[in-house]
């Protein structure tokens, strides 16, 4: 399959009405002459042999380390972890990249001998998986290996006896590691890097730390200066994850770290109208759009959510790095821009996005106003490189419908947030001030997030960090079909159509704004010159 | 002159529940069972009472609740049918022109008869002798056939029951003493121990943001000062504002009233309850609702006072006995006796006079109606929380008063 | 907007609880009703001044089987084996038997010895034996997990025409018993690993079995069952469907002299070759026999993950058809 380039469309009278995202469903909208479209590449296409890739990359190491079987030795320590359930998005077809890579890696170890083996998942402040999803994540002959004696572990950032203090970075950040990944002789890290913000020596130095190291860099002041988080170069998250990251390997952390690429092959075949461009649907294609938007709408909410919460992407391996952390993530990273990349010209006064059924943090769960805001904010204004797409004091339209829905298990801390912090205020900083540490410190939060299956007190407000650059950089934000008490609630402006919406922006950017609108899902980075 | 007159019509409050029932919330004025009356001058009970002319007149809860047939049946030998309404009273009295506030509450003097054991302590809010006197058996004046309250151009009281009020304070900021006086007779029965808390500061949480909600957080921020921190649970948004006005740290809604408790306390959700929980609860509302909220979030061993006229309610106690909680109740007002030591052996009242000055209490006065307008006054006080509204009051002309004060002295 | 009730995390296991709850408050409110308690339908108490005499167990080991044995609930159990539990096997284990022609070597009866993994042998190898055979078939089970309680004993003994043994210690009864039935021509199934094994590998092999055959003269004959574990295993409550594959072995005798513990080893490896010979042919299975390079059931691998990866069962693909989505 050869995949053609993402590219800057402009829309001229011509142009068929544009398949937008709204949430847990889609609709075709007609966007105004003379708006630009940025359409992400095409799929590219996936290693012919995955699995003799993965045992090539791990006896073929990149940068100053020896193949991983000269590594183990039978009396070692081995740690292996691995990213949880946040990625990739949606999760993927069986077998996952985990799957393939950790038995490659199992296997050598058996070869080796190696006795003593736990698998960690990196979950950081993440929620813990549910044993469905480690199956599916790990394949089943993995997880009947370990889980049933133990071996299989979650990390758990709240438990004072199984972290390890390492001491101070030059910069004061406190590192405290997974203390079983701490002193273990190997740690053996699977990342998938779904965007290129993932991995690097975040995949450790985050994905197997405590609050007391996160709050480093997941505080305001690093999220206002990371321009973009998707530019390592550019990012202060990064910065600082890449000295923790350091320190620890200074430390004598020994991190063998195996980088995964996907493709944006995002959605099953049924529904492949939703990576197509417009011009180009057949008869099929409208048929399935129509009919599946049609039964969408007749679908009752919880239903829906469940049947997009089943959906699993066909995503491929395009790539498999192994070795020495920032060897393998400088070579990760230009895979990553060799699928996503997309070369736009200038900058506009609106960014327009059709929001997803789906973000990092409610995979099997609930899209709430807070991840709602983060999506869009965080994640979608972030894919950038460069300049942002939208202009300084511009404006950002989001289709969204925004319910004000919580999933109790996962997100409680959420709720609270909602209920008793956005309702004072949404500046972040004041937010920051004024209840992070009641919420981070909250015993039941704490009980919830060890226990269940809930994420941690404090991550609500990481997600409303995420938005920290983008509220600071936005003239209005508008979300479009949305709940209005939510969207208010958010401190942002409700429309009911994108019609509405444009002419809500104009008291913000004049009255013939130029106006871009990002095709994505599949994912995209615009390059803005 | 003039008055709004309540009568015993089985058919009216059997309509009134009706209409209730069917409309939930509202009610129309056709099941009401009030009406517009001219009375003529009732006789003085007692050498010691005295006419008064109300210039304002508030229209409390518990009048509401018995228009609408809502209130308990077991104080109904305490209420003598037709009666005319009004317990929260500013009047001027006729025998000396004063500004006064009028302590509703029949006690044995007010009733001419020997003092119990209670009054004699001027503890009149234990009296329990309003059956046995001359006067029509009435829980206070406004639920007695024989004295009117203050829904009318004229009214009597005791001239113990009359307390004057300084000159600069506004008519509104008088109307709500006595709501002020049965909130801080409230806030005074919090037991000095069950403020001893885990908690950094003891959280005390407060049901309910009308009037008496309003004016228990204004309590409880005028005598504690900044000792504690007080949750306000506002049923409507407006109330919100409010409820800061009035001196509450946090706030919360009906429905995350309990997970706000539990972030504040840093408690766990165990079943229902919390395991730890607010200090104290103080219960503006008298609901099972309430009730209930009130058992499953307040600390084990904790205390909920009871504030609010409650009636009739199905409630499991369980947790009440099981998480061994006091519950107090507070009516009216009386002769303080608290641990606070500036409301030792003070009158409620006049406590309540200076709170209510201090902390400009008359902005909880959202409509004024003339008793010719009753019908729209007691709609909007049945619907005042949908209608952003707290405290809905009648008013008197004070020049057609005072006009006809004089005639009367002459 | 979720309140606390949504907190509680409903699991399997208190749904169950609250059903069986819910079954004992409609009992006692019938109970109440019907008037059905009290003396004459319930027992009656005892005087406090006089002593109750302690009741011995007719549970366990003294679990008396023989009802079960009587031609009515043989007929009856007949029936059931033959029109529901072959069936019900056939589609969850789809069961490929190996060997059954070796049975025709000798007379009955047997005492068949196989190796345990699930709850589903029993029944699987009950159910692939010759008619003639199985009819004629008792099981040695646990006492003290298969007839601990009356309701599962009824079930072990009417159902698998289960005889009661002990795992534990040597118990003369029920150790009589089953010679006994031997003896009077019942072929057996034993599992002399005295349990299902917990990860895959094999435990050893005790000397029931063997006891039995030097003393009876019965020969043993190896069974080696493939796969069960993947279906249901240990510890799991939920039973999946796939392929399993029974492998019959020659009858073995005792030679002279050899004493129970030396035959029970011998079983053991007989076990083990009819393993190796799935997935490779039989010929090499003998020529590893008799170099005696015969891949044993058990493993003295003490890392539980490596016991766990190299165990047959993870090493064979039992990968269920996962439901896709609908074709549009």
């Amino acid at each position: 399959m050869k995949s053609r380039p993402g590219f800057v469309l402009e829309v001229d009278k011509s142009t068929p009405p544009i398949l937008v995202w709204h949430g847990e469903g889609f609709k075709v909208q007609k966007m105004p002459v003379d708006s630009r479209i940025i359409y992400p590449k095409e799929p590219i296409s996936a290693l012919e042999d995955p699995d003799t890739a993965v045992r090539q990359a791990l006896e073929n190491p990149l940068g100053d380390t020896k193949p991983l079987s000269e590594l183990l030795f039978p009396s070692m320590k081995l740690t292996i972890a691995f990213d949880d359930v946040s990625l990739p998005l949606p999760p993927m077809e069986a077998p996952d990249n985990r799957q393939r890579v950790i038995e490659a890696v199992l296997n050598l170890a058996a070869e080796k001998h190696v006795e003593d083996v736990v698998l960690i998942a990196a979950l950081a402040l993440h929620r813990r998986m549910t044993d469905a999803e480690l199956k599916h994540c790990l394949g089943e002959r993995i997880y009947n290996s370990f889980a049933p004696n133990g071996l299989l572990l979650q990390h758990d950032a709240e438990d004072p006896d199984n972290l390890t203090y390492l001491g101070k970075t030059e910069k004061g950040e406190d590192v405290e590691i997974n203390k079983r990944a701490a002193e273990s002789d190997l740690i053996v890290y699977i990342n998938i890097n779904l965007v290129a913000m993932d991995g690097g020596h975040k995949s450790v130095a985050t994905g197997l730390s405590s609050y007391r190291s996160i709050r480093h860099h997941h505080n305001v002041a690093t999220m206002q200066h990371s321009r973009s988080f998707m530019d390592q170069s550019n990012s202060e998250l990064h910065s600082s994850n890449w000295r923790i990251g350091r320190f620890l390997a200074n430390e004598g952390v020994k991190v063998f770290q195996i980088e995964t690429t996907l493709n944006t092959d995002t959605f099953p075949k049924q529904f492949s109208f939703l990576q197509k461009r417009e011009w180009e649907w057949t008869f099929k294609d409208r048929l399935s759009f129509s009919s599946v938007s049609k039964a969408l709408e007749l679908t009752p909410g919880n239903l829906k959510t469940s049947i997009f919460n089943s959906i699993k992407a066909p995503h491929r391996l395009t790539s498999v790095q192994a070795g020495e952390v920032e060897a393998v993530h400088r070579v990760t990273t230009e895979n990553v821009y060799h699928q996503q990349i997309v070369q736009v010209d200038g900058q506009s006064d609106i960014l327009s996005l059709g929001l997803p059924y789906i973000s990092p943090y409610n995979v099997n769960s609930i899209m709430n106003p807070i991840l709602v805001a983060c999506l869009g904010l965080g994640y979608f204004f972030n894919l950038y490189k460069g300049k942002p797409i939208v202009k300084k004091g511009g404006v950002v339209i989001m289709s969204h419908p925004t319910p004000l829905a919580f999933h109790p298990v996962h997100h409680p801390s959420y709720i609270d947030f909602f209920d008793q912090v956005l309702s004072e205020t949404t500046d972040p900083m004041e937010i920051q001030t004024n209840y992070e540490e009641k919420f981070a410190t909250d015993p039941w939060y704490r009980h919830l997030y060890r226990t269940s299956n809930a994420y941690h007190g404090v991550h609500p407000f990481y997600m409303w960090y995420w938005c920290a650059h983008a509220l600071d950089y936005l003239g209005r934000v508008i979300i479009v079909g949305g709940n209005h008490q939510a969207v208010k609630r958010l401190g942002f402006a409700s429309a009911t159509t994108f019609n509405d919406a444009l002419e809500i922006a104009q008291d913000v950017v004049g009255s013939s704004p130029s106006i871009t609108h990002f095709h994505v899902p599949p994912i995209a980075i615009a390059e803005v010159s | 002159m003039k008055a709004i007159q309540l009568e015993k019509s089985y058919a009216k409050f059997a309509g009134a529940l009706v209409a209730n029932k069917l409309r939930g919330h509202g009610s129309s004025m056709s099941s009401m069972p009030l009406r517009l009356s001219e009375l003529n001058e009732f006789r003085l009970p007692g050498d010691e009472w005295t006419y008064i002319y109300p210039i304002m007149s508030g229209i409390c809860g518990s009048d509401i609740k018995t228009i609408q047939a809502k209130s308990s049946r077991m104080l109904e030998h305490l209420v003598s049918f037709p009666f005319v309404p009004g317990h929260e009273t500013v009047a001027i009295r006729a025998d000396n022109n004063k500004r006064v506030v009028v302590e509703s509450l029949l006690s044995c003097k007010a009733l001419n008869i020997d003092s119990c054991e209670f009054c004699k302590q001027d503890l009149i809010d234990k009296c329990q002798c309003q059956e046995f006197s001359s006067i029509a058996p009435g829980l206070q004046i406004g639920f007695t056939k024989d004295i009117p309250g203050g829904w009318s151009e004229f009214s009597m009281a005791h001239s113990d029951q009359l307390y004057e009020i300084p000159d600069d304070m506004s008519d509104e900021d008088a109307v709500l003493v006595e709501p002020m006086a049965c909130a801080i007779h409230g806030v005074l029965k919090i037991q000095r121990e069950m403020l001893n808390t885990f908690n950094d500061i003891p959280l005390v949480a407060v049901i309910g943001a009308g009037t008496l909600g309003l004016c228990t957080t204004a309590a409880l921020r005028h005598f504690y000062k900044d000792s504690i921190k007080i949750l306000t649970s506002t049923k409507y948004p407006y109330q919100r504002k409010l409820a800061k006005i009035c001196g509450s740290d946090y706030h919360s809604n009906t429905q995350n009233y309990l997970t706000t408790v539990r972030h504040l306390t840093g408690s766990f959700i165990t079943g229902p309850a919390l395991t730890y929980g607010a200090d104290v609860v103080i219960d503006c509302v008298g609901s099972k609702e309430s009730l209930h909220a009130a058992i499953t979030t307040v600390k084990p061993g904790g205390q909920i006072v009871l504030t609010g006229m409650p009636s009739k309610a199905n409630l499991d106690l369980s947790l009440l006995w099981q998480r061994q909680i006091t519950l107090t109740g507070a009516y009216t007002y009386s002769t303080e006796v608290s641990h606070l030591n500036n409301a030792n052996n003070a009158k409620t009242f006049e406590l309540a006079i200076n709170a209510s000055k201090e902390m400009g209490l008359g902005r909880l006065v959202s409509a004024k109606y003339s008793l010719d307008n009753y019908e729209a006054a007691i709609e909007h006080a049945i619907d005042a929380g949908k209608r952003d509204s707290t405290k809905i009051v009648f008013t008197n002309n004070k020049a057609d008063l005072i006009k006809k004060l004089q005639r009367r002295i002459q | 907007m979720p309140t606390s009730k949504t907190y509680k995390i409903e699991t399997y296991e208190s749904k169950a609880n609250s059903i069986k709850f819910a079954i004992r408050i409609l009992r006692q409110k019938f109970k109440n009703k019907a008037k059905l308690s009290g003396f004459i339908l319930d027992r009656p108490t005892y005087p406090v001044s006089i002593v109750q005499p302690d009741v011995e167990s007719k549970l366990g080991v003294n679990y008396d089987t023989s009802w079960s044995r009587k031609p009515l609930v043989r007929a009856v159990r007949s029936i059931v084996r033959e029109s529901v539990a072959r069936p019900f096997f056939a589609a969850v284990a789809a069961p490929q038997v190996i060997g059954l022609e070796s049975l025709t070597l000798n007379n009955p009866p047997y005492i068949f010895t196989a190796n345990h993994a699930s709850h589903l042998d029993t029944g699987l190898l009950l159910t692939t034996l010759p008619y003639e055979i199985r009819r004629n078939t008792v099981a040695a089970a646990a006492a003290d997990y298969f007839f601990d309680t009356r309701f599962k004993a009824i079930l072990a003994a009417g159902i698998l025409n289960a005889i009661p043994l002990e795992r534990t210690k040597v118990n003369r009864s029920s150790a009589k018993l089953a010679q006994d039935l031997v003896e009077m021509g019942w072929n057996l199934v034993i599992f002399p690993e005295g349990g299902r094994t917990p990860d895959g590998w094999g435990q050893p092999f005790k000397g029931g079995a063997a006891y039995l055959s030097i003393r009876t003269g019965v020969p043993i004959v190896p069974v080696y069952i493939h796969n069960t574990r993947a279906l249901l295993k240990k510890g799991s409550k939920k039973l999946t469907t796939g392929a399993t594959k029974v492998v019959f072995g020659n009858p073995i005798y005792a030679d002279e002299k050899e004493d129970a513990r030396k035959y029970a080893v011998r079983i053991e490896n007989e076990v083990a070759s009819l393993k190796n010979e799935i997935g490779k042919d039989y010929y090499s299975s003998i020529l590893n026999k008799h170099s005696a390079t015969t891949p044993l059931l058990q493993s003295d691998i003490k890392s539980k993950w490596l016991r766990s990866w190299l165990s047959e069962e993870a090493n064979s693909s039992n990968k269920k058809e996962v439901l896709k989505w609908p074709k549009l």
